[in-house]
C-alpha cells in the first residue's frame, strides 16, 4: 500500500477497525429494516446504512489516499438528506389522509 | 498537511466536446428546470401546454441523440467525456432513443389519463423529465459516483410519481414501500461500491477494469463481496427476483400512466447500467459473478411466470410478466463476456419489451374509467365486441410478450436464448424456453377474455374514449412491435453497433 | 508491552468512579424538598402553558424538510471554496450553474406557498 509521511494518513492497523465498524453498523441498518416497523424508525435504520457506507468510503480514501472516497460520501449525505424528505413528506401525507403508520398496515394491495 | 494541498491535481476544464457528449441530457434537464418555473406561470386550464413543452424537449434531445450516434462514430471518445466519469459511446445512445422514445410516448398519453383521474399537476411533466434525464445519465455512466447518483435522480422522482395520486391511499402506499425498499437497495449498492473503491482504488469504471486486470487489485473476497451487493442493487432497480417484492404492490398503487414509463424506462436504464458495469468492467470477474447472475436469472423467470398465473388484475400480472421478463434479458447478460451476441440480444430484448410493454400499459391507460383505473380482469370481458383496434393491439402486445413469431418479443428471446446456448449455457436456455411455455397461458388468457362474449347481466365498465394521442400511442407501438418483428434486421444492426461502441475498453 | 496500557485503564477507572460517584453523592447528601413548582418542566424559565406532549403542526415538518434540503446543498460550497483560486473561471461558472439551479428551486417552492404559515 502507499505510505506516506502524512501525519493525516491512516496508519495502517488502524483501517480494519474501521471497516469492522462500518460493517457492524451496516449490518445493525439492515437488522432495524427488517425489524421494525414503524416508517420513520426503517427511515433511521437506512440512514445508519448510509452513514456505514460512508464511514467506510472515508476510511478507504484516508487509507489509499485518495479523494474520491471523501467525495463520494459527500454525494452519499445530500442524496440521503434528499430521499429522507421524500419519505417524511410521504409519510405525513399518508397521516393526513387517515392511516396508523405502521409497514404491515401497508397491505391495501394484498390480495 | 502540505502534502494533502500538493495532492490536488492541476484541473483542466471540460472542452467543448465534452459537453457535446452530455447534449441530450443537458437539453432535458434544463427543459425540467424550465418547466419548473412554466408550472407557475400557466394556469390549471392549460396545463395540456406543459405537456407540448416536454415533448418539444424531448424530440429536441432525441435529435442531438441520432446525431450524437454519427458523431460518436466518427470520434471515438476511448476514454470517454468529463475526466472519464461518463461515455459517450454508442451503446449510451442506443439506450437513450429508448429511453427518450418510451419518455415522449408517456408524456402523449397522460393528459389525457391526468385529466380523468383528476391529477393534472403541472410537476409531473417536470419529473418525467427529471426522472428520464437520470435515466439517461445512468446509461451513460462510467463512474460510480455517477452511477449512484443517477440512480437517485431517477428513483427519487420515481417515488414522487407513484405517490403522485394524494389522496389514494393504495398510491400513497405504493410510494411509501417504493422509498423504504429502494432506499435499502441503494444502500447495498452503495456498500458493493465502496468495497470495489476500496479493492481497487478508482471509482471510473476504466480504471477499476484496468485495476482488475493487471492484477494490481487481488480478487479476494472483499472484492466479490462488493460485487455481489452491487447486483443486488441493480437487481432490485430492474426488479428481478428475489428482490422484486415491491414490483407488483408498486405498479398497481402506483397512477397507470407512471406505471407504464417505470415499467419500461428504470428496466432499460438499470440494465444499461448493469451490462456495462458487469460485462465491460468486470470481464475478469466473470467466473466468479456469473454464478451469481445465473441465480437470479433462474429465479426471476420461474417465480415471476408462476406467480403471474394467479393474477386478476392487469396491472399487477404485467408486474410479474416484467418480473419474468428481467430473468430472460439475464440470460443475455449472463451471456454477454463470452458471446457479443449476449449483450446485442439484451439491448434488442430491451428495446423490443419497452415497446410491447409501453403498449400494453397505454391500452390500460386509455381504457381507464373516471377516477379509477379499470384493471381487473372482469373489466376487460368483452372489450373486442365494443372496442375491436384497442384489443386486438392489445392481443398484439400479450402475443409479443409471451415471444409469438412475428413479433418483436419472438426475436429477443430467439437471440438471448441463442447466446447462451454459444456460450455453454444451455441450461439456461432450457429454463427460459419451458417458463415462456408457462407464460403463454395467463398472456393467452387475457387474449381470451377480451375476445369473450360479454354476460348479458353483467355491468358495463365507462371506458374512455380513445382520444387521437392514446389512438396515436397504440399504434405506434403495435407498429413498433410489427415492424421490429419482421425486419428484424433494422433493429438487430443498431443494437450490434451500439454493443461495439460500448466503453470501457481494456 | 501492555504495560504501556496502565494508564489508560487508570483513566477510565477514574472516570467510572467519577460519573458514578457524583450522582450518588447529590442523592445522599442533597437536601429534598419537592414542590409543584421544582416538578414542572424547566423552559428556560418560562412557566409552561400547556403539556409537551401534543401534536406539532404539519408546518414544523415542512419547513423543517426544506430546511435539510438546502442547509445541506451547502455543504458543496465549502470544498469549492478552498480551491475556487485554482478552479478559474471555470469552477465559478459551476458554482453559478449549482446556486441558480437551488434558486429555482427556492422560487418554486415559494410560489407554490410553502413558506406560508395557516
Amino acid at each position: 500500500m502507499i505510505l506516506s509521511a502524512d501525519p493525516f494518513l491512516l496508519a495502517p492497523d488502524a483501517f480494519p477497525p474501521l471497516l469492522g465498524l462500518s460493517a457492524l453498523l451496516f449490518s445493525i441498518g439492515v437488522a432495524g429494516v427488517l425489524v421494525r416497523r414503524n416508517p420513520l424508525v426503517v427511515f433511521m435504520s437506512i440512514e445508519l446504512m448510509l452513514n456505514a457506507v460512508n464511514l467506510a468510503f472515508i476510511s478507504f480514501g484516508r487509507f489509499l489516499n485518495s479523494e474520491e472516497g471523501q467525495i463520494f460520501a459527500f454525494m452519499v449525505i445530500v442524496v440521503a438528506a434528499a430521499e429522507v424528505v421524500v419519505g417524511l413528506a410521504l409519510i405525513t401525507q399518508i397521516f393526513r389522509i387517515g392511516r396508523r403508520l405502521d409497514v404491515d398496515d401497508l397491505n391495501e394491495m394484498k390480495l | 498537511m502540505m502534502a494533502l494541498l500538493a495532492a490536488v491535481p492541476t484541473l483542466t476544464p471540460p472542452t467543448g466536446s465534452d459537453i457535446v457528449g452530455l447534449l441530450p441530457e443537458v437539453i432535458l434537464g434544463g427543459a425540467f428546470v424550465i418547466l419548473l418555473l412554466l408550472d407557475l406561470i400557466t394556469p390549471a386550464s392549460r396545463r395540456t401546454w406543459l405537456a407540448a413543452f416536454s415533448v418539444v424537449a424531448i424530440v429536441a434531445a432525441f435529435g442531438t441523440t441520432v446525431w450524437g450516434w454519427f458523431d460518436a462514430y466518427n470520434n471515438p471518445h476511448v476514454h470517454g467525456v468529463f475526466f472519464g466519469a461518463f461515455a459517450y459511446d454508442r451503446f449510451g445512445l442506443f439506450i437513450n432513443g429508448v429511453l427518450l422514445t418510451s419518455a415522449l410516448l408517456v408524456v402523449v398519453i397522460s393528459p389525457q389519463y391526468l385529466n380523468r383521474r383528476g391529477l393534472h399537476y403541472g410537476e409531473y411533466y417536470s419529473l418525467i423529465l427529471a426522472a428520464t434525464t437520470g435515466m439517461m445519465l445512468l446509461a451513460g455512466a462510467a463512474s460510480l459516483m455517477v452511477i449512484f447518483l443517477s440512480v437517485e435522480l431517477l428513483s427519487i422522482s420515481l417515488y414522487i410519481l407513484s405517490g403522485f395520486s394524494r389522496t389514494d391511499e393504495r398510491s400513497q402506499e405504493a410510494a411509501l414501500k417504493y422509498l423504504l425498499l429502494g432506499g435499502f437497495a441503494s444502500a447495498f449498492l452503495l456498500y458493493g461500491m465502496a468495497l470495489v473503491y476500496g479493492e481497487t482504488g478508482h471509482t471510473q469504471l476504466e480504471q477499476i477494469a484496468i485495476a482488475i486486470h493487471s492484477g494490481i487489485a487481488t480478487v479476494d473476497p472483499l472484492l466479490l463481496i462488493g460485487v455481489v451487493l452491487m447486483l443486488v442493487g441493480f437487481a432490485f432497480k430492474v426488479s428481478a427476483a428475489p428482490f422484486h417484492m415491491w414490483t407488483p404492490d408498486v405498479y398497481q398503487g402506483a397512477p397507470t400512466s407512471v406505471t407504464a414509463f417505470m415499467s419500461v424506462a428504470t428496466k432499460v436504464a438499470a440494465f444499461a447500467a448493469l451490462i456495462r458495469v458487469f460485462s465491460f468492467a468486470f470481464p475478469d470477474l466473470y467466473p466468479q459473478w456469473q454464478t451469481a447472475v445465473v441465480f437470479v436469472c433462474i429465479l426471476s423467470m420461474v417465480w415471476g411466470n408462476l406467480a403471474a398465473l394467479s393474477q386478476t388484475s392487469l396491472k399487477r400480472m404485467l408486474a410479474y410478466s416484467g418480473i419474468a421478463q428481467a430473468g430472460y434479458i439475464l440470460i443475455g447478460v449472463a451471456s454477454s463476456p463470452h458471446d457479443a451476441g449476449g449483450t446485442i440480444g439484451a439491448l434488442f430484448y430491451l428495446a423490443a419489451y419497452s415497446l410491447t410493454n409501453l403498449g400494453a400499459f397505454a391500452v390500460i391507460t386509455i381504457m381507464s374509467g373516471r377516477g379509477e383505473d379499470l384493471d381487473r380482469y372482469a373489466s376487460i370481458r368483452g372489450l373486442a365486441h365494443r372496442r375491436p383496434y384497442v384489443a386486438a393491439a392489445m392481443a398484439l402486445f400479450m402475443l409479443s410478450l409471451a415471444g409469438f413469431p412475428p413479433t418483436a418479443g419472438f426475436f429477443g428471446k430467439f437471440l438471448v436464448f441463442s447466446a447462451a446456448i454459444k456460450s455453454g449455457l444451455m441450461p439456461l436456455a432450457l429454463w427460459g424456453i419451458a417458463t415462456s411455455a408457462v407464460s403463454i397461458f395467463y398472456y393467452l388468457r387475457v387474449v381470451l377474455l377480451m375476445y369473450a362474449k360479454p354476460d348479458a347481466d353483467a355491468k358495463s365498465y365507462e371506458w374512455s374514449k380513445t382520444t387521437v394521442s392514446g389512438g396515436a400511442v397504440v399504434a405506434f407501438t403495435t407498429a413498433g412491435t410489427l415492424v421490429f418483428g419482421v425486419f428484424v434486421t433494422l433493429l438487430y444492426t443498431v443494437a450490434t453497433a451500439a454493443q461495439q461502441g460500448a466503453l470501457p475498453r481494456l | 508491552m501492555l504495560d504501556a496500557y496502565i494508564p489508560i485503564l487508570a483513566f477510565f477507572g477514574i472516570c467510572v468512579v467519577f460519573a458514578a460517584g457524583v450522582p450518588l453523592l447529590s442523592a445522599w447528601l442533597g437536601p429534598r424538598k419537592p414542590s409543584p413548582e421544582k416538578s414542572m418542566p424547566y423552559e428556560s424559565g418560562v412557566v409552561p402553558q400547556i403539556g409537551a406532549r401534543q401534536r406539532f403542526s404539519v408546518s414544523f415538518y415542512v419547513t423543517a424538510m426544506l430546511f435539510i434540503i438546502f442547509d445541506v446543498e451547502s455543504i458543496f460550497l465549502f470544498p469549492w471554496a478552498t480551491i475556487v483560486r485554482q478552479l478559474k473561471i471555470f469552477g465559478f461558472v459551476e458554482m453559478v450553474v449549482f446556486i441558480a439551479t437551488l434558486f429555482i428551486g427556492l422560487v418554486y417552492v415559494w410560489r407554490k406557498g410553502a413558506f406560508r404559515w395557516e
